[in-house]
């Protein structure tokens, strides 16, 4: 039988009930606190406009309640008096009392099919030894059945003790936002050799760490954060030797003008002729970044702008190479220069052939 | 007598009648109310607010003529910790009965902790909401909704919840695998019962926009597995709707242009073909088995040997020789070679010179790849010469534009 996903059992409202009743479990609550709990939840699980929406019905649910006429109401919460008079005091007048206790949603047959499919994965391992199973129901799929045709080949070493080892102390430091002080290896610059790290050579970093950052294209995982020193920094996790917190000194800023966050955007403007769907693939291709497009002749002819982090460009040039004449750089002139040199360098293999 | 006005609602009814439009505004955003011919402006008026609902931050507005707007969503995935078009999946319509009832019904079985009737449970209910739910109705609900989910049970007449996991543990694999795995919504809807799982995740080159795919990924994967065969309602490349009986194999994924295609076999012509999975405009799984299945998975993984990406072309194999130059500072393009190369071969030719060959059913797949080499091909041989004049004279068009 065909699955569904779109089931409001899953949506956004179901969710929103089920943490509101049970953060105010036991509680009672101020209209105000009644409010700010329901904006707080819906703005995390449901729709920008939902916490009006479940604060009205919540009170058609109270009027209901006192009525004994559900109609279209939601009565979740009864309004109790509590015998402070209206404006003479700063008691309130009532307050408001769950009718339910909160119950969690029991995960669904679909939810835990899926959760026996990733344990499967072997990047789990990366995250804890004890995973859930469900002895009932089948994994949801295989592995081998959905290939990542295209992933580069030199992924991170997911199984490989010291790895797994590294992965689990930064995801904790990460979490206590603690500073740490990580020794890595260099990038090794020998084309012969592989890996590309050099054994012998190491780079110390002091961070202040934000994410972990994963490509799915290079199956890699990086730490970003801020060095007090250096300002944004990315340490690939595959050549970190060892991390731990840093306790000493605050380190110098060798350059108070380097931005500590990386939040600024170039942008990159093409022309593609949409011939045989370009536009389409093109469009696709680079549908992570923000970009906008626009048609400047019909069908025919669009304009098409990219942002972008200055860590990306390389990454953008190589992109827009790959669509050949198809696309064409209109500015900046800096990445028209760099097509252009590139067109050349190639001209003159051509000619010396 | 005046016609009532219908007010306005954040959740549908069913995703397909904004898939597209969704799908729509993401990947091009440059249709304006009056360029969307298949909706009237009413239509697009509630679509547009519904996604603004949604999507919030992502969504963006462009004036293109006067008074004529083009909404969009647009977003950089770096910036997310979660796919914010999950959201969608999220905003199933439901009425105020449903959801009152659902969480009485969660409420009253875990308090009484023991199978009960649907009379037992329904008197309770109307005890406190006379004006709710009718025992039948509510009945009807629970049995198309809570029991098939699996969220409640039911055996030999009675209901039960279905049991309790402690996920606290595992709350970095959720938000981790939420976004990478297949189906990954699916991890967001289990995210979103646990209590504040707040990620330190973020992703490049994180194609979100496949999000809107996931249910046919979910029945695509689960076919396979099962070993059933489907028909699929398939839009062509011709803008033609055609239904095809497919033995499913496997579903291929890019990760370098966010498209994701079902390889099938289709018994008339007896061919592998490949359909793109944003293509698939229904599917439906068949109650028959594929009973040569693991055969025909076994013959197609042989053939990725020398498959690029999809396609297998016109079914005859072309050798390609490229040869590349990277000077002594540019470690970097001979790590690309090794670690691109896919069914193809790299080796050292001496003098800074890298060798890559590879025996293709697909050439033109490789083009793209190919072309990011531009500005270091020395020579390229491919043993249909028609297919390196095709390469070269795209590069002459190239130059010539610039």
């Amino acid at each position: 039988m065909k699955k569904s996903l779109f089931n409001e059992i899953y949506g956004g409202y179901f969710s929103s009930i089920q943490h509101i009743l049970k953060e105010a479990a036991g509680k009672d609550l101020t209209d105000k606190e009644l409010l700010d709990l329901v904006k707080r939840i819906a703005k995390r699980y449901a729709f920008a406009d939902s916490a009006v929406f479940i604060y009205d019905a919540i009170l058609d649910g109270q009027k209901a309640l006192e009525e004994d006429e559900l109609k279209d109401a939601w009565p979740f919460f009864e309004r109790i008096d509590t015998g402070a008079a209206k404006g003479k005091t700063n008691a309130p007048d009532h307050i408001n009392r769950s009718t339910i206790r909160g119950v969690d949603i029991p995960l669904s047959t679909l939810e835990k099919r899926w959760l026996n499919a990733i344990c499967h994965d072997p990047r789990i391992q990366l995250f804890t030894d004890t995973l859930p199973r469900f002895d009932s129901v089948e994994a949801l799929f295989k592995y081998e059945d959905y290939i990542l045709f295209d992933q580069f080949s030199d992924g991170d070493p997911f199984l490989d003790e010291h790895y797994k080892a590294i992965f689990k102390k930064v995801l904790t430091f990460v979490h206590s936002k603690t500073r740490m002080i990580i020794e890595c290896m260099a990038r090794n610059n020998n084309t012969a050799q592989k890996p590309s790290y050099d054994t012998e050579k190491t780079i110390t970093h002091i961070l202040d760490p934000e994410c972990i950052e994963y490509s799915e294209r290079d199956d890699k995982f990086r730490l970003i954060g801020n060095s007090p020193q250096y300002g944004y920094t990315i340490v690939n996790l595959s050549s970190v030797i060892a991390c731990e917190e840093y306790i000493g000194e605050e380190p110098i800023n060798r350059n108070q003008e380097i931005p500590l966050t990386e939040n600024y955007k170039k942008e990159v403007i093409l022309e593609v002729i949409n011939n045989k769907n370009v536009l389409e693939r093109m469009l696709t291709h680079f549908s992570h970044y923000e970009k906008e497009a626009y048609s400047v002749e019909g069908d025919r002819k669009f304009h098409v702008k990219i942002l972008y982090s200055e860590t990306d460009e390389s990454d953008i040039i190589i992109r827009i190479l790959s669509f050949g004449h198809h696309i064409k750089v209109l500015e900046p002139e800096s990445i028209r220069d760099l097509i252009v040199e590139r067109i050349n360098k190639q001209l003159q293999l051509l000619t010396e052939r | 007598m005046a016609k009532k006005k219908k007010r306005y609602t954040d959740c549908i009814n069913n995703i397909e009648i904004v898939r597209d439009f969704v799908r729509e505004s993401f990947i091009f955003g440059l249709k304006d109310k009056t360029a969307h011919d298949e909706i009237g402006p009413r239509s697009y008026d509630e679509k547009t607010r519904q996604m603004k609902d949604w999507f919030q931050e992502c969504m963006q507005i462009r004036t293109v003529k006067i008074r004529n707007k083009v909404k969009y969503i647009t977003l950089d995935c770096r910036e997310y910790t979660y796919n914010p078009l999950y959201k969608v999946w999220k905003a199933c319509s439901f009425t105020s009965n449903e959801i009152v009832f659902f969480f009485f019904i969660l409420d009253y079985l875990e308090k009484n902790n023991k199978p009960l009737s649907m009379t037992e449970i329904h008197n309770a209910f109307w005890e406190i909401h006379p004006d709710g739910f009718s025992r039948d109705a509510a009945q009807k609900w629970i049995k198309k909704k809570g029991c098939p989910s699996g969220v409640i049970n039911f055996d030999n007449g009675k209901y039960s919840l279905s049991e309790r996991t402690d996920l606290s543990h595992f709350g970095d694999a959720l938000s981790f695998f939420s976004e990478i795995a297949p189906v990954g919504v699916i991890g967001s809807f289990i995210i979103d019962k646990e209590d504040a799982l707040d990620s330190v995740f973020k992703y490049k080159q994180h194609y979100v926009g496949q999000a809107f795919d996931h249910e046919i990924i979910c029945n695509l994967l689960d076919s396979i597995k099962e070993s059933l065969y489907i028909e699929l309602q398939y839009l062509t490349r011709d803008k033609k709707d055609i239904i095809l009986i497919i033995a499913p194999i496997c579903i291929l994924s890019s990760t370098q242009n966010g498209r994701q295609f079902l390889i099938g076999w289709e018994e008339s012509s007896q061919t592998y073909m490949n359909f793109r999975i944003d293509y698939i405009k229904g599917l439906t799984i068949l109650g028959d088995i594929i009973e040569n299945h693991a055969s025909l998975k076994e013959e197609y993984n042989k053939l990725r040997d020398n498959i690029w990406g999809v396609s297998l072309g016109n079914g005859k194999l072309e050798h390609i020789d490229l040869l590349i130059k990277a000077e002594d500072n540019e470690p970097f393009i001979v790590r690309r070679l090794y670690r691109e190369k896919r069914c193809g071969k790299v080796s050292s030719a001496g003098d800074g010179l890298f060798r890559f060959e590879a025996d293709v059913y697909d050439v033109q797949e490789m083009f793209p790849w190919m072309r990011t080499f531009i500005g270091r091909i020395v020579s390229l041989q491919i043993s249909d010469k028609e297919y390196e004049n095709l390469f070269w004279d795209s590069f002459f068009k190239m130059s010539e534009a610039y």
